[in-house]
This record gives structure tokens, C-alpha cells and sequence, in this order.
């Protein structure tokens, strides 16, 4: 039993600290960015995806990684930054660069940004990239999932890289899609006044009612309380159980800023 | 005012009813008659005047008032011209159509049928027809046409019969009172109920609580133009009848109290759950309530302007306070413009709510 548990912690270090990888190489091409210790990806999907992180650091200068491995019984996002500092994933002075970490057993997706990359993606913006990214893992599509993320990364990177600063129409997907849903909920927020709006002229127009009381026939004064009693009877008591807070080391919705190893990053942790 | 004539077969001269002979004896010729033998003779003059008629038109065959048909109905003569008329046996008073005379039946209003007070019109037939008007104004979803097309048939200004009852309640009515406080610890949330038990008990006097007493008219509609103010409540006199039509009660009191009571509960109801306080919750749990002690009712005489108007095929009617001016009508409403002015507002707001949606994201806030 002791002999397996040596081998298991063996196998642990070796994954995460002397995994063959090019850590802070200064072109960065063929350099793997995809780490899927979870077998979640088939062969294209990983080449493609690595094809589109490697374009967005040539693009722009900015190191991306996808890390998808079991669950690793350690808050996520501190998780991810230690993974990015022993990977060396960033680059330039700043070391701008982003880790998207799944835990598909976990149903947990983490964003964690590092350099000036997490004031320009402040948790706002990671909220947004996370939503698109949870709504193709809820459908069992992690690929599509990335591909959503890397594609939002794009058009923030697109902006940042111009000195300005990221907005969420940048990042949260077509133009399009958006005005249809904001036509939609228009739409049906609209109706709710208009249709009291309605209600009240159609009421305009029905003037026959039968008076509901007799209270313009009531002599003054002749109101006579002879009995007011108002007795306690009892005390019922019901008790519910409060919602539990969060485990330490899931993270239904954690975001904002902290250290390691020294070092402020910024990011957001969602279960789906 | 309806007249009886008996008139002599034989001469024409008026006929006295002979209490020896128990015959109707002719004063001129002395020709003597028994009831049912004048009646014999009238129907066969009728008859040949009929036939004699029948003989010189073709087609002239006038129908005789069948049993029944004239039921509700009586027939009065107007003291001006002559005319008969025709009216429901509750009307007390009406203009004549032929010469515009007032008429004024006193009969109606005799005995237990007399009056004890009325309201005198104080709004005149212009001022109903500018209240019609006006009632037509700021209702979008009433069709143009109607207001340019519909057909005044009739504007009648009439004083309704209504009884006005004086009772006074008692009642008992208990609630529920509960009060809620919350809280927690660690690990739940507390809810926690004080319940109460609550007696309100008492009585109040109602005056002259109104119910019209005719048949014909819709109580509602009746209801609808209230409150009449009786500070201007006279006592019956005849001459406020002349001029305008009038009808006596065919409702006894005993009648319509159902309806008394129950506005009477609900005035109760309110007034006594408005004395139940410092309770978060309040729920009625039990109400009685009873007339005590013998009420009072007194029949007085209403105003109210009639006016019925005609549009597409239908019968619109309206009717006016005729003290206080209040008018109510059910009016038609257009259903194409129902529709039009639901998307005249709809659309328009959805698109300047989509639009602050829009700018709002280029903005940077969405």
C-alpha cells in the first residue's frame, strides 16, 4: 500500500513539475499548449487547438494553455497560476498569458490570467468568457468550449493589443446574436405595460358597475365597537437548514484577484 | 286620465243605472237596458261597423286585443287633445307625443303608492346630451364611427322609484392576527408565528341605503349613477312630476333587501377589519351579521336621463344622474383598433428598449 502511494506521488510530480515542455521559449512555435491528462480531446482537436494557440502568440504576443486533467483536490485557480509559473506560461516582461483549466470529473472550468493581461481581462470579462464556455460543456462538447474561449480571447486580444481597453461586446460573440436577444426581451418587457396600458382604456369604456358597499349610507357617528379582544393563542417556530457554503476546493463561483508564489493573478472558477 | 261612457242604443242620451230595476235606464226615451245586454249591443255595432269598414277596404281586417296581450299595459287619455295613449300600468306621469302636454296621472301616486319624497331634476335634457358627449371624449378604442354615425333614438328624463332603506347592523366578525419574525444562526433560519385570536364586535346605522323598485330597470345600471345627494330631498309634491315621465314602484320593499344586506355586510366587513392593527398578517375567520331591530323604508322619486342610441344594429343605452349629472353607459369597443393601439405602443417601445440595449453594449456596459 505504502509502495503504490510513493508511485502515485511520483506520478503526480512528474505530470506537473518534468513533463517534457518548452517553458519560456522565446518564439514559442511547436511548443504543446494543450494539456489533456483527461483524454478529452482526439488527436485533431488537440492539433487544432494548439494550431489556434500558437497563432494568437505569433498574433500577439500573448501565451495561452489549456489544462484539463482529473480532479486535483486544490483550489482551481490557485491550481492553474502555480501550473503557469512551473510551465512558464506567459510572455514578455509582463508575462501576459492565460491558463484555461478544465476538470471534467469535477464539472469545474477555471480562467486564470497573469501579467497586465488580468487588468485588461478584469472578472467581468472572464465571466463572459466562462459563460460561453459552460454552455457547450453542459452539452458534453468540450472542444467547442475551448474553441468558444480561444475565439473571445481573440477579440479581446485584438482590442488590448490596440491600448484599448477590453469591453464584453469583444469578447461575448457575434453582434448579431446579441441584438436578436436583446430584440426578444424587449419584446416581451414591452408587453408589460403596454398591456396594462390597454387594460385601463378598455376599462375606460365599461362604466356599468354595481356599487361594492354601502359606505357613502353610513350615519356619522354611528360606528359602535362593544367588543375589541385580541388574545394570544400561541407560538409556532419552523426552522430551515441554511445552504451550505461552498468546499474548499470546489468553486461554484469564485473570481478575483490573489498571489502565488508572490505574484497577483486574476481569475474566475465556475462548476457547471 | 282614462274616462267610462255609457251611452242609449236607441237616442244617444246618457244612460243611469236604475238601482230598483237594476237596469241602465235611458233618461229621453226611457228605454231600459241590463249591463249585459249593452254589452251585446256594442260588440254587434262593433261588428257591422267592422264588416261596414271591411266592405270598402281590401285588406281591413283589424285584430281585437287578444286576453293577455294588454297584461302590464293601460290606456289614458291626454286632457289636452284627446289622444289615447298607451303606457305601462306603472306610469305615473308623461308628455303627450301628439301635443307636447305634460300629464300627470295622480292616481298612480295614491294611497300607499304615494311618495315620500322626491329629488328634483336638476340637470336638463342639454346637459345630458353635452354629458353624452363628453363621455365619448378620451376613449381611444372607440370607434370613430360610432361617435359620428350612432342615432339618438331617445332621451327621456323620468323620476325612478326607489326605496331607501334605514337599518341598523349589528355584527361579529373574528380574524387571525399574526405576527412573523425571522432569524438565524449558523445553521438555520428560524421563522417564527405569533398568533392571535381577534374579536371585533359592534353595530352601525346606514340611512337611506337606495334600491330602485321598478322591474324594468336594470339595478346595476341604477347603482352606477349613484350617489344621489339628499340634501336636496323634498317632500313629495305633484307638480315636480309635470314634464317628465314617472313610474310607480312595482318592487315591494321585501323584495330587494338581499341587496341591502349585502352592500351593508361589506361596509361592515371593512369597517371592522380596518380597527384590526399591529398584525404583520391578518385573516378573517368568522362573520355574522344582523339586522337589528325593525328598519325603516320610505319610497321617494328619483331624476334620471334616459337616452338610448342606435349603432351597427344595436341598442346602446345610457343613462344620467339627473341631480348630480354622473352618466354611465357601456360604450363598444373596436377590436381592429384594440389591436392597432396595442401595436402602435408595443413596437415602438420595443424598439427604443432594444435600441438602449444596443447603445448600452457599445458603451461597454453590457
Amino acid at each position: 500500500m505504502k509502495g503504490k502511494r510513493h508511485c502515485l506521488a511520483a506520478a503526480v510530480f512528474f505530470m506537473l513539475f518534468l513533463l517534457p515542455v518548452n517553458v519560456l521559449s522565446a518564439s514559442g512555435t511547436g511548443k504543446d499548449r494543450v494539456y489533456d491528462y483527461y483524454d478529452v480531446l482526439n488527436e485533431e482537436e488537440e492539433a487544432a487547438l494548439n494550431q489556434e494557440l500558437e497563432e494568437i502568440y505569433d498574433t500577439y504576443g500573448f501565451e495561452a494553455v489549456i489544462l484539463i486533467s482529473e480532479d486535483v483536490q486544490k483550489e482551481e485557480r490557485m491550481y492553474a497560476a502555480e501550473f503557469m509559473q512551473v510551465q512558464g506560461v506567459g510572455y514578455g516582461e509582463n508575462k501576459d498569458g492565460m491558463c484555461l483549466f478544465h476538470q471534467p470529473g469535477k464539472r469545474n472550468v477555471t480562467i486564470v490570467f497573469r501579467g497586465e493581461a488580468q487588468y485588461a481581462f478584469d472578472t467581468g470579462i472572464q465571466d463572459i468568457l466562462l459563460d460561453g464556455c459552460t454552455k457547450y460543456l453542459k452539452e458534453d462538447n468540450p472542444y467547442g468550449a475551448y474553441q468558444v474561449v480561444l475565439k473571445a480571447l481573440k477579440g479581446g486580444l485584438g482590442r488590448w493589443s490596440l491600448g484599448k481597453s477590453v469591453r464584453p461586446m469583444d469578447v461575448s460573440g457575434s453582434f448579431a446574436g446579441f441584438l436578436t436577444a436583446a430584440f426578444f426581451i424587449s419584446l416581451t418587457v414591452s408587453a408589460v405595460p403596454v398591456f396594462f396600458m390597454t387594460m385601463h382604456q378598455k376599462g375606460k369604456m365599461k362604466t356599468i358597475r354595481q356599487m361594492p358597499n354601502a359606505d357613502d349610507y353610513i350615519e356619522k357617528e354611528s360606528i359602535s365597537l362593544d367588543v375589541e379582544r385580541d388574545i394570544y393563542v400561541r407560538t409556532m417556530t419552523t426552522r430551515t437548514p441554511l445552504p451550505k457554503d461552498d468546499d474548499h476546493y470546489s468553486s461554484g463561483g469564485s473570481s478575483g484577484s490573489f498571489t502565488s508564489a508572490g505574484e497577483s493573478f486574476s481569475g474566475s472558477s465556475r462548476s457547471y | 286620465m282614462s274616462v267610462v261612457n255609457y251611452q242609449c242604443p236607441n237616442c244617444t242620451a246618457g244612460l243611469g243605472f236604475d238601482g230598483k230595476t237594476q237596469k241602465m235606464v235611458c233618461e229621453f226615451c226611457d228605454s231600459s237596458f241590463t249591463v249585459e245586454e249593452l254589452e251585446r249591443i256594442k260588440e254587434e255595432e262593433l261588428r257591422e261597423s267592422m264588416e261596414e269598414k271591411s266592405a270598402h277596404w281590401e285588406g281591413f281586417s283589424p285584430e281585437q286585443w287578444m286576453e293577455g296581450e294588454m297584461e302590464g299595459m293601460k290606456a289614458w287619455n291626454c286632457p289636452s287633445c284627446g289622444a289615447q295613449l298607451i303606457a305601462e300600468e306603472t306610469r305615473g306621469a308623461m308628455k303627450c307625443p301628439y301635443c307636447d302636454n305634460p300629464m300627470v296621472m295622480p292616481e298612480q301616486f295614491e294611497g300607499m303608492y304615494r311618495p315620500d319624497f322626491v329629488i328634483p331634476f336638476k340637470k336638463s335634457k342639454k346637459d345630458a346630451l353635452d354629458a353624452l358627449r363628453k363621455h365619448y371624449l378620451n376613449k381611444p378604442l372607440l370607434p370613430k364611427v360610432f361617435k359620428d354615425e350612432n342615432h339618438l333614438e331617445e332621451v327621456t328624463g323620468m323620476y325612478v322609484p326607489f326605496w331607501m332603506y334605514d337599518l341598523k347592523a349589528s355584527g361579529r366578525f373574528t380574524y387571525e392576527g399574526i405576527n412573523t419574525r425571522i432569524y438565524q444562526d449558523s445553521k438555520y433560519r428560524y421563522t417564527e408565528s405569533s398568533i392571535f385570536h381577534v374579536t371585533r364586535k359592534g353595530s352601525m346605522v346606514f340611512q337611506k341605503i337606495p334600491v330602485d323598485g321598478s322591474k324594468k330597470i336594470d339595478d346595476t345600471m341604477m347603482e352606477s349613477i349613484e350617489p344621489f345627494s339628499y340634501e336636496e330631498l323634498k317632500p313629495f309634491q305633484m307638480s315636480y312630476l309635470s314634464g317628465y315621465a314617472a313610474d310607480k314602484y312595482d318592487m315591494e320593499p321585501d323584495e330587494l333587501t338581499d341587496r341591502v344586506h349585502t352592500r351593508m355586510r361589506s361596509s361592515m366587513q371593512k369597517v371592522f377589519t380596518d380597527t384590526v392593527n399591529g398584525y404583520g398578517e391578518v385573516r378573517q375567520k368568522g362573520a355574522d351579521m344582523r339586522i337589528s331591530g325593525k328598519g325603516d323604508v320610505k319610497y321617494g322619486l328619483f331624476p334620471v336621463w334616459f337616452l338610448n342610441t342606435k349603432w351597427n344594429g344595436r341598442q346602446y343605452a345610457f343613462i344620467m344622474n339627473g341631480q348630480t349629472g354622473r352618466l354611465a353607459g357601456d360604450l363598444p369597443v373596436g377590436k381592429g383598433i384594440l389591436v392597432q393601439y396595442w401595436l402602435k405602443r408595443h413596437i415602438p417601445l420595443t424598439l427604443l428598449l432594444t435600441a438602449g440595449a444596443v447603445i448600452l453594449r457599445l458603451l461597454g456596459v453590457m
